[in-house]
C-alpha cells in the first residue's frame, strides 16, 4: 500500500469511530460542543503519532509476551505529557476535556493502532497511518459535536443560531442524543459508501480483517 | 527456558518504565511554573471581575472544605471553594461574604457537563445568591432546569461558605 493511502483511509474507508467502531467512550461523552470534539480529536493525534513512532521504533525490542504493558506505558506518557501542555497553555479546553483527556491513555484507536499497525511497519508509514487516523476520529468527533450542539444547544462553536436557538432540544447533548447521533451519521456514512450490511456477521465485511487475519496466524 | 524469554521481558519492561518515567519528570519541571502562573492568574482575574478592583490577600486561615480563605477590603472575605457538582470537583467557585452576606459567586472553573451542568456558570443566575444570609435561603434558591446537580453543588457551596464565615469572624 503507499503512502499516502496509509494516510487517507483512516478518514472514510477505516474511519475509527464511523467505520471500525472504536473509541466509543470520547465520541459520546465529549461532543456535547464542536469544539470539545475538535480538541479531543487533536489531542488525540498527538498521542497517536508519537505512540505510532516509539512503537514502531521499538519494535523488535520490545518482546511479544510483555507487548501490551509496554504500549500501553508508552502511551500513557504521551497521554501524560499533553495533559501537562494543555494545562499550561490552553487551561480551558483542559478543564473541558476533564477527565476524558486522562482516558486517551485506554483509547481503543491507539491501542488498536499501536497492534495491528505500529508494531509491524516502519516508521514513517506508521506516523501517516496516526496521522490518518487521528484526523479521521478529528472529523467524526466534530461533526458529531458539531449537530450535537446545533440541536442540543442552539448554537455552533458558540456562536447562538437564530431560531434554533430559542428552543433546543437538551436532549441532544444529554448521552441518549449521542447515541441517535452517531447511528444516524453512521447510517450517512454507509449510504455514502455504498455498502449493503452484510449477509452473514463475520470478518469478511470488516475493513480490519487484514491485519486481524495476520494476528490469529503469527501471534498470540 | 532460554534466558531471552525469562530475563528480556521483564528487564525491556522495566527499562521502558524508567525512561518514560524520567522524560515526564522533566515535562513536569518544564511546565510547573507555567501553571501555577496560569491558576495564580485565573484566580486574581476572578477577583477582580466579581469584586472589582483591590488588593486580596490570602491568610493562613482553614475551615474544613474551604481550599483558602482570602481577605479583601472593607470587611469583605473571599472562600475558594471546590465541590462536586454533577461531576467530580466539577465546581470551583469563590464565594464572597460581606456583613453576614453573600456578596457574590463566581466561578473559577467549571468543569461539569457542557451545554448543561455549566448552565449554572450563568452571571445572571449567580446574582440570585446575592444577599442569601443564611443556608435555609441558600437551600430555598431556584435550580436550573436540566443542571439539577450542578445547582446543588453550588449551594454546597455557599452554605460551607457561609458556616466558614460564621467561624472566621465568630457571630452566630
Amino acid at each position: 500500500m503507499s503512502n499516502l493511502k496509509e494516510f487517507t483511509k483512516g478518514f472514510i474507508k477505516e474511519n475509527p469511530t464511523l467505520v471500525t467502531l472504536l473509541g466509543m467512550c470520547p465520541t459520546l461523552a465529549v461532543t456535547t460542543q464542536a469544539s470539545n470534539g475538535i480538541g479531543m480529536g487533536l489531542a488525540t493525534t498527538f498521542v497517536l503519532v508519537g505512540s505510532n513512532i516509539v512503537i514502531s521504533l521499538l519494535k523488535k525490542i520490545i518482546p511479544d509476551a510483555v507487548r501490551l504493558p509496554c504500549y500501553i506505558v508508552i502511551i500513557a506518557g504521551f497521554v501524560t505529557l499533553i495533559e501537562f501542555l494543555l494545562k499550561g497553555y490552553v487551561p480551558a479546553l483542559y478543564n473541558s476535556l476533564g477527565i476524558f483527556l486522562s482516558l486517551i491513555t485506554v483509547n481503543c484507536i491507539i491501542l488498536g493502532r499501536a497492534e495491528v499497525f505500529a508494531s509491524k511497519n516502519k516508521v514513517v508509514p506508521s506516523v501517516l497511518d496516526g496521522l490518518g487516523m487521528g484526523l479521521g476520529f478529528t472529523l467524526s468527533l466534530t461533526l458529531m459535536g458539531t449537530v450535537r450542539e446545533l440541536l442540543g444547544s442552539g448554537t455552533v462553536f458558540g456562536l447562538s443560531i437564530p431560531l434554533i436557538n430559542e428552543s433546543p432540544m437538551t436532549v441532544f447533548i444529554l448521552p441518549a442524543g449521542g447515541f441517535f447521533t452517531l447511528g444516524i451519521i453512521i447510517a450517512v456514512i454507509n449510504k455514502l459508501r455504498h455498502k449493503k450490511p452484510p449477509k452473514e456477521i463475520g470478518c469478511k465485511g470488516c475493513p480490519n480483517m487484514a491485519s486481524c487475519e495476520k494476528l490469529r496466524n503469527g501471534g498470540i | 527456558m532460554s534466558i531471552k524469554n525469562t530475563v528480556m521481558p521483564p528487564l525491556v519492561l522495566t527499562v521502558i518504565c524508567t525512561i518514560i518515567s524520567c522524560a515526564l519528570i522533566f515535562a513536569n519541571d518544564a511546565t510547573k511554573e507555567r501553571v501555577e502562573q496560569i491558576n495564580k492568574e485565573t484566580l486574581n482575574e476572578t477577583l477582580t471581575s466579581a469584586f472589582g478592583e483591590g488588593t486580596y490577600t490570602e491568610t493562613d486561615k482553614t475551615f474544613e472544605g474551604v481550599d483558602t480563605i482570602i481577605e479583601g477590603e472593607g470587611g469583605l472575605t473571599v472562600y475558594e471553594i471546590t465541590t462536586d457538582g454533577y461531576n467530580s470537583d466539577g465546581i470551583h467557585v469563590l464565594v464572597g461574604i460581606k456583613d453576614k452576606a453573600v456578596k457574590g459567586v463566581s466561578f473559577i472553573s467549571c468543569s461539569e457537563t457542557p451545554g448543561l451542568g455549566t448552565k449554572v456558570n450563568n452571571k445572571d443566575y449567580l446574582k440570585t445568591y446575592v444577599g442569601i444570609k443564611s443556608e435555609s435561603e441558600a437551600d430555598d434558591a431556584d435550580a436550573v432546569t436540566g443542571a439539577t446537580f450542578s445547582s446543588k453543588g453550588l449551594k454546597t457551596a455557599v452554605k460551607l461558605a457561609l458556616q466558614a464565615d460564621k467561624e472566621v469572624r465568630h457571630y452566630e
